[in-house]
């Protein structure tokens, strides 16, 4: 049983870690709270729902046009209409940007796709696989293993291509990476584009496994405990914050109650910022101020 | 122009100086229209006054003392069940339910504020937003009280025998009139002024003298109370009340009255109320149209004018009045 | 006569870093008293310890006799010690007229029920702060400011308010927190014009933390030098120039040579 759990609860996990990274990323380069980031999963998930089951085309095709449509959401929505003229605001402009945006983009898909939740079909089978005493299916390996491939690839760009170390040096010092020579402006815009990319695959992960509607966000809530437990400003604190958050919710799922998820998020991050509020990896939020 | 700015000036520092006088006034005013409005105005003027009361705690919690909660609904949630529930399970009559349900709010908010006392920012607001849907959750498992998402009734009020519509009209024009003069008063106070000085600088305002902790406490406390209030007086004018009408999105609705109508000023938290509520009754055929409604007002506003329409008028008023 | 200022053996440690050592001064009552060191000598820790944002981890601070041990961040006012800030945090939203009022607050005003009633208690004191507020502006050359908000004014006008703020509280003793860090010559011979002023006419003792030597010989009358979290001399302002250590100390930096002209 407990295996069970822990072994669901990685799935889940895997999948928080994405959304988590990608906000982690637009907060290191931007000092953005990203609270829209759980719309931003809604909308991947909505996309490929779009692209994979309204307009039949193939999955790879489906899955391609949706983190196109991703990464222009987050270029044009993200960056141009609500960074950009709010880079010189306080954190707290910004987070009231975001949170009018969330509920833009939420009453939108409302409009567009309509108020009822959809399923979205998955093209991998959902065949059952034995891992040891666990029982997980195919898919939910897939899961893992895109997540596990995402941040590897991730992890190579940041290292050893010249944009991901532009990237990490904008992260560090804004001002100092604008006097090196490094375009800031689009270095913001491919953070974006990028962080929304990774929580619309976080949506298209996870859509299989719920269903699809407007209200989906409210997953958002989940990346940013987690990006807290892990260490706020810290990507492998991020991964690590969110496949543990993934696996506690199981074990509070299943050894106490299905629908006790808020209440144990809620005193989960409590007992986080109270006990030890740089997470496990990050540093306080107050060194950005 | 300016002897016209000025002229308006002075009316409205004399305004500021009598508030009880213009209390009672609006107050006569507004009993004395009753009977000149029919059923469906007297919802809405209430469903404003509702809201102006919310907006207003939430103003003194964020606009004044700078304490960036995200989880208002929480406060409206708890005032309407705990008056509800007292009504229900313990047949109190409507007007004592309310204070009980205010007076679980308050806990709510002290515990609240307790529990963020060392958070800023993002953590703050990240707390109060997690704490908001627990108490959602909560209200809507707890099915021995509160019939979850069934949803609980909420008994009318009747006063004189003036039937449901014009009593719910008269209680709750009282109750914001009240309220808001009071938040005034307490705007204009040193203790309003210590609110915006914790907002400012903390380090700064505890060198004066002001206890940090008991300053944020309080803020807390008088926001949670509004936000109760509020709460009873909307399950009243409403009649039912279930879990799903107290999501995030009330407390993004209130943000947006306090952002449009200008944050740490009482008449712009009054003015954002009014002008969002009517907005969204003129909307409130489709619920899609009133998030992209309050959510596009809040993203823009915080854009192109992040001290709201009271911000904007000062601005100008100072332009215009060193030119003439 | 009792000293107004006692430092007594005073030790500050975080984790394993000593950033005050066995540190002791008295600053005697009306006179003006520079606390110098280069930069990480410790003055900046001196400073919040003596407003109990930090608790010592040894020693013992008394004002006026009184033991500071027992006191919190907001009561420290309240045993008659005031400070300004290095950088000022003035109310930015706030008028000119408002950050200075706010200095004399005192906690028995701020009743949550008086406020919300909006009694004629809270109105009067409020007129009376007001009062005293602007007379402490014009004291500080700043009367006709009063009305303006607080961000819209320069830094050598924000620094003078942050001392009239700290006025307000009618404090016994006043610790000025690095006053004239970038100003320039015109505005720092002002502030010490407006500090000596301080002394001899309303009779407050200046405990003066700083960097700039020149301003601190133009008024002080006794010194303490830290380097290093150690107090390396005391003494009236000759022998502090004069002393071998203090010059070593400073060497580095340049700055007492400039001092020196």
């Amino acid at each position: 049983m407990l295996a069970q759990f822990v072994a669901s609860g990685i799935v889940v996990g895997c999948i928080y870690a994405l959304v988590a990274v990608g906000f982690t990323m637009i907060y290191n380069a931007t000092e953005t709270v990203n609270f829209a980031v759980g719309e931003s999963l809604m909308l991947g998930a909505y996309f490929l729902l779009t692209f994979y089951k309204l307009w039949a085309l193939p999955y790879p095709l489906a899955l391609l046009l949706t983190l196109l449509a991703a990464g222009a959401l987050g270029y044009l929505v993200f960056d141009r209409m609500v960074s950009r003229p709010l880079v010189e605001a306080t954190l707290l402009t910004r987070v009231i940007a975001l949170l009018g945006l969330s509920t833009v983009l939420k009453g939108a898909a409302r409009l567009i796709w309509g108020a009822d939740a959809y399923h979205l079909p998955s093209p991998f089978p959902t065949d059952p696989v034995e891992l040891g005493p666990a029982l997980v299916t195919v898919q939910e390996l897939i899961i893992v293993g895109a997540t596990v491939a995402i941040v590897g690839l991730l992890f190579l760009f940041f290292r050893f291509t010249k944009l991901g170390k532009a990237m990490r040096a904008t992260s560090q010092s804004r001002r100092a990476a604008a006097l090196m020579g490094v375009n800031v402006p689009g270095i913001f815009a491919l953070t974006w584009i990028i962080g929304t990319m990774l929580s619309a695959l976080g949506g298209v992960l996870l859509g299989p496994l719920l269903l699809v509607d407007p209200d989906m966000g409210h997953i958002g809530i989940k990346s940013f405990t987690a990006a807290v437990l892990g260490g706020f400003g810290s990507i492998p604190g991020a991964i690590i914050g969110g496949i543990l958050l993934g696996v506690v919710e199981n074990l509070v799922a299943g050894y106490i109650r299905a629908d006790f998820q808020a209440i144990g998020t809620f005193l989960l991050l409590l007992a986080v910022l109270a006990i030890r509020p740089t997470g496990m990896f990050g540093a306080s939020l107050e060194r950005r101020v | 122009m300016k002897a016209a700015l000025d002229a308006l000036r002075r009316r409205w520092a004399w305004i500021g100086r009598h508030p009880y006088v213009v209390a009672l006034c609006i107050l006569a005013i507004a009993f004395a229209v009753t009977p000149l409005l029919d059923n469906y105005a007297l919802f809405v003027v209430s469903l404003v006054c509702v809201y102006a009361i919310f907006a207003t705690g939430y103003n003194l919690l964020m606009g004044y003392a700078g304490q960036f909660d995200v989880g208002q609904a929480a406060f409206l949630a708890l005032g309407a069940y705990g008056s509800a529930v007292m009504q229900n399970s313990f047949a109190m009559p409507v007007l004592p339910s309310l204070l009980v349900g205010a007076a679980v709010s308050v806990l709510a908010g002290l515990f609240i504020g307790v529990v963020v006392l060392r958070l800023r920012h993002f953590y703050l607001a990240l707390v109060t937003l997690a704490f908001s849907q627990a108490v959602v959750l909560v209200l809507s498992l707890w099915r021995d009280v509160t019939k979850g998402f069934q949803g609980l009734p909420v008994h009318s009020l009747d006063i004189l025998g003036l039937g449901r519509n014009v009593s719910a009209y008269l209680v709750i024009v009282t109750f914001a009139v009240l309220l808001v003069t009071l938040a005034r008063n307490l705007a204009r106070s040193d203790l309003g002024r210590a609110f915006e000085a914790i907002r400012e600088s903390e380090v700064a305002a505890q060198a004066m003298g002001i206890n940090l902790v008991r300053t944020r406490l309080t803020a807390y406390a008088v926001s949670a109370f509004y936000g109760g209030i509020a709460g009873g007086l909307l399950a009243v004018l409403l009649s039912y009340i279930t879990p799903e009408g107290f999501t995030i999105f009330e407390t993004i609705k209130v943000l947006a009255m306090i952002v449009v109508g200008g944050m740490g000023s009482i008449f712009g938290g009054l003015l954002g109320a009014s002008l969002l509520t009517l907005g969204n009754e003129l909307l409130r055929f489709s619920q899609f149209f009133q998030e992209i409604g309050f959510g596009l007002l809040l993203l823009v506003s915080i854009i192109v004018m992040p001290d709201g329409i009271v911000g904007l008028v000062r601005r100008l008023g100072a332009r215009y009045g060193r030119r003439g | 006569m009792a000293a107004l200022l006692e430092v007594e053996g005073v030790s500050k440690r975080f984790g394993g870093l000593a950033a005050l050592e066995d540190v002791s001064f008295a600053v005697e009552p009306g006179e003006i008293h520079a606390l110098i060191g280069p930069n990480g000598a410790g003055k900046t820790t001196m400073l919040n310890l003596l407003t109990r944002i930090y608790r010592p981890t040894a020693g013992r601070i008394t004002v006026a006799g009184r033991d500071l041990a027992a006191a919190r961040p907001h009561t420290v006012v309240g045993y008659g010690v005031a400070r300004t800030f290095q950088h000022v945090e003035l109310f930015q939203r706030l008028t000119v007229l408002d950050n200075v009022a706010l200095g004399a607050v005192r906690q028995s005003r701020l009743g949550v029920v008086e406020s919300l009633l909006g009694l004629k208690r809270a109105g009067e004191s409020r007129r009376n702060a007001d009062r005293q507020a602007r007379r402490l502006l014009e004291r500080v050359g700043l009367g006709h400011l009063a009305d303006r908000p607080a961000r819209g004014i320069t830094g050598g006008q924000a620094r003078l308010v942050g001392l009239a703020r700290a006025l307000a509280a009618r404090p016994k003793i006043l610790l000025l927190d690095e006053l004239v860090a970038g100003l320039n010559s015109t505005e720092t011979a002002e502030a010490a014009r407006v500090v000596r002023s301080l002394r001899d006419e309303d009779g407050i003792t200046l405990l003066v933390v700083e960097h700039d030597m020149r301003f601190v010989m133009s008024i002080s009358d006794r010194i303490t030098v830290l380097n290093f979290g150690r107090r390396i001399a005391s003494g009236d302002r000759e022998a502090g120039q004069n002393d071998p250590a203090v010059i070593e100390a400073y060497l580095g930096t340049g700055r007492y040579a400039d001092a020196g002209g």
